[in-house]
């Protein structure tokens, strides 16, 4: 069976869009959450705080690939860059019909979207409204921009389920290369921060409240007096190769990844299924043939909402039982959506290669509600083989991934 | 680039395009000299549209080749030029 390597990664994250960056603020568990002043003319928002990545000059992409970008695209075309110039892959590699492309989003170009919302209910109708604004916030913009200015022309499959968007193109990327299809595949997600996503999961009674005065303790998994998620922005990219490819070029192996797997509620549009999340940790387990004592830490989807993390929590004890460490990093970022599960497989990476694991932020007293696990309290050094990254979406769409160290 | 709609455009063209100004004149062509394609073309007629207050028909703008065109449509058909 062909073996799937990771050979390079790149972010755009709210606690920063560098290694070093990173790493401080995990060391010093500090969050990339502030109050957002940008959003006080906006009616309405209980939750005005977010996770935002610093950075709106996007000027080093070229204009003729920027044009059709919104911050959703431009976030990842760097992330990207950054991933592919760590693999060291060279043009014709690249651009080669067997190297292809997988990258998702929740909502496209949401910036550009309102705008040309507001353009079109206003006055001006279609009259002005310019050839390029659709192409910055399709449901596909990501993908089909990466591809653009990367000269990908392989295969090219942009995903976009919400939270599970960039876990599932990770798990594209991963069966495109499994069973033959490619050789090398771009895999991952972004998500462009706006008001909206505030306001959408305020009216879903989803978000944090009560904490804008204090944005770096509102989002807090497992903890008792968690009651939402913060929306946050970010990006993140992997390269993903044949084990064989990658030894043959000499390419830096950053680790495995050594299973994945999808499934569906079928259940409740915004309701978590316990026997969802549990049936896709253990068809994971299967498709790495490993047993659940072998995983050595679990990266928590756990976005701090009332009902998800308990639901969460039991479903990880059904399988896992109580031994095995558990955190979830949206106590430090928030909430990335389409960025969330790649920027948290690549931290789990970085878990693996460091042999530290990542303490929960802001988790102070567990929620007698969540079942029996080993929460992280603090950082904890130990060694790492697998790791398990999960992510769980609206309408019940699953994710489960399991990284390897090599 | 003598007139006031010349100069406009220049700027219109620098400010979308990320173009050098040095680079325009009447004569420069906006496919070949400045590597506009055709959805620059479509944000440089929407741009147009909205400085001059007019609608540019279809046909009108496949017959621009250059800025000098530019300039010369918008001298024949925009009310406020």
């Amino acid at each position: 069976m062909r073996r799937v390597v990771i050979t390079g990664i790149g972010f755009c994250s709210p606690i920063g869009n560098t290694l070093q960056e990173v790493k401080s603020n995990f060391e010093q568990m500090k969050s990339g959450i502030r109050y957002m002043h940008e959003w006080d003319e906006i009616n309405g928002l209980e939750s005005r705080i977010a996770g935002v990545v610093e950075k709106d000059d996007f000027k080093e992409i070229p204009r003729n690939y920027r044009r059709t970008m919104d911050r959703v695209s431009m976030m990842a075309a760097l992330s990207l860059q950054e991933a592919i110039a760590q693999s060291g892959l060279n043009k014709e590699q690249i651009s080669n019909l067997r190297t292809g492309i997988s990258f998702g989003s929740a909502m496209g170009g949401l910036e550009t979207l309102f705008s040309y919302a507001e353009n079109v209910a206003g006055n001006d109708g279609f009259g002005h409204q310019n050839a390029t604004s659709f192409l910055r916030f399709m449901s596909h913009t990501v993908g089909a921009n990466l591809a653009v200015m990367f000269e990908i022309i392989g295969r090219n499959i942009p995903t976009s389920s919400a939270c599970t968007a960039s876990s599932q193109a990770i798990g594209a990327g991963y069966e495109s290369i499994k069973y033959g299809m490619s050789d090398i595949m771009f895999v991952g997600g972004s998500e462009g921060l706006h008001y909206v996503e505030a306001g959408i999961f305020d009216s879903m009674g989803a978000t944090a409240i009560g904490k804008n005065e204090k944005p770096e303790e509102a989002s807090r998994p497992f903890d008792k007096e968690r009651n939402g998620l913060v929306v946050s922005e970010g990006a993140g990219a992997l390269v993903l190769e044949e084990y064989e490819h990658a030894k043959r070029r000499g390419a830096i192996i950053l680790g495995e990844i050594a299973g994945y797997a999808t499934g569906c509620d079928g259940n409740h549009i915004t309701l978590p299924s316990e026997r969802g999340m549990e049936d896709v940790m253990r068809n994971v387990l299967s498709d790495a043939k490993i047993n659940p004592e072998e995983i050595d830490y679990i990266n928590a989807h756990a976005t701090a909402t009332p009902k998800g993390d308990i639901y969460e929590s039991i479903a990880t004890n059904r399988v896992f039982g109580n031994k095995t460490p558990i955190s979830s990093i949206k106590g430090y970022t928030g909430h990335m959506f389409g960025g969330g599960g790649a920027f948290e497989t690549i931290v789990s990476l970085f878990m693996i290669q460091n042999s530290t694991l990542i303490a929960n932020k802001n988790l102070n007293v567990l929620d007698e509600q969540c079942a029996d696990l080993d929460y992280l309290y603090s950082h904890r050094e130990c060694d790492i083989t697998y790791a398990m990254n999960n992510n769980f979406a609206f309408g019940g769409i699953n994710t489960s991934i399991i990284l390897k160290k090599i | 680039m003598q007139s006031d709609i010349a100069k406009r455009v220049q700027e219109i063209i620098v400010e979308h395009f990320e173009k050098d100004l040095a680079d325009i004149t009447l004569d420069t062509l906006l496919e070949e000299d400045l590597e506009l394609d055709s959805l620059d073309m479509f944000d440089l007629i929407c741009a147009l549209e909205a400085e001059y207050n007019f609608i540019f028909e279809r046909e009108m703008g496949n017959s621009i080749k250059s800025v000098g065109d530019v300039v010369d449509k918008i001298k024949a058909h925009a009310p406020k030029a």
